[in-house]
């Protein structure tokens, strides 16, 4: 009995939710909702980033057209509504940078980026969404030295 | 009292049923038995039941320890998958661009790498802001 609730405990801990960043808004974006042409998407856990702090690493990136940023925007302001701390930038009237905070234990703070840049006439947004030890200081800090 | 000498006799014919043979291990261990004429009949009856307890057949002793050996092992190999399993879905790395399924960690690190330092350098480092106004 106890090794068959062992097998069952380590099966569970086998099926771990990849949806850590479920709650926000922009949680239609990673679980491809939107259908966009051009999406790139990374997905990175554990040990690859433990030189940032971090644990957790999800980003998409993609060409954007008037109708896709402004969506995104409004996607991107209602999660900065229940941000614990928020930095944000707009130009010309259009959001073009926002790094988002959320409440979490010491042990994983939880990170919403948000940037658009102009390449070739274009605009390409990219989203991140990460986890982990490192406050946002730790992180400026970490690429200023480099 | 029961002649038991019939059981002797058919004993040695090979005749006897187990129940009988079991009766009749009884008697010759009993009081009753104590007559020199049932001690060839105990000789060889005792003589049979040590032989038989000292080559008793190896394989039916070690299936016990066979079958817990065996068990332990696959239970290590099942922990051992497990926490195999259990690391790799806790540390990896991909990366999807359109029909591309990426799994090269240095690529993908480069790319990790480009976009988180694109994400800080524009944003506001404050304390850094103030480091450089103030010169600690």
């Amino acid at each position: 009995m106890k090794k068959y609730l062992l097998v069952v405990s380590l099966v569970l801990l086998v099926i771990a939710p990849a949806r850590a960043q479920k709650g926000l808004q922009t949680d239609s974006l990673f679980s491809k909702a939107v259908p966009i042409s051009g999406y790139e998407e990374s997905l990175v856990k554990g040990a690859p980033l433990r030189d940032y702090n971090l644990s957790y690493f999800r980003s998409v990136r993609f060409p954007a057209d008037k109708v896709i940023l402004q969506q995104v925007s409004s996607w991107i302001m209602k999660d900065a509504d229940i941000a614990t701390s928020k930095d944000i930038q707009e130009e010309d009237g259009r959001l073009v940078y926002a790094l988002l905070q959320f409440d979490g234990d010491k042990s994983k703070k939880r990170y919403l980026g948000y940037q658009v840049r102009s390449s070739g006439g274009k605009d390409y947004v990219t989203v991140v969404y990460m986890e982990g030890r490192a406050s946002v200081k730790d992180l400026h800090s970490f690429f200023k030295k480099r | 009292m029961k002649d038991y000498k019939e059981y002797i006799e058919r004993y040695f014919e090979g005749m006897l049923s187990e129940d009988e043979e079991l009766e009749l291990k009884l008697f010759l261990a009993s009081e009753e038995a104590q007559d020199p004429e049932y001690d060839e009949a105990r000789a060889v009856m005792g003589f049979f039941s040590t032989g038989c307890r000292v080559y008793e057949p190896t394989s039916v002793r070690k299936p016990e320890k066979v079958r817990r050996i065996v068990a332990v092992a696959a239970s290590l190999a099942l922990l051992v998958t497990l926490g195999v399993n259990i690391y790799n879905s806790n540390n990896f790395c991909v990366k999807m661009s359109g029909d591309s399924r990426i799994t090269d960690k240095e690529v993908i690190m480069n790319d990790v790498d480009d976009i988180l330092a694109d994400l800080m350098s524009q944003g506001t480092d404050v304390e850094g802001q103030l480091n450089d106004l103030f010169g600690r």
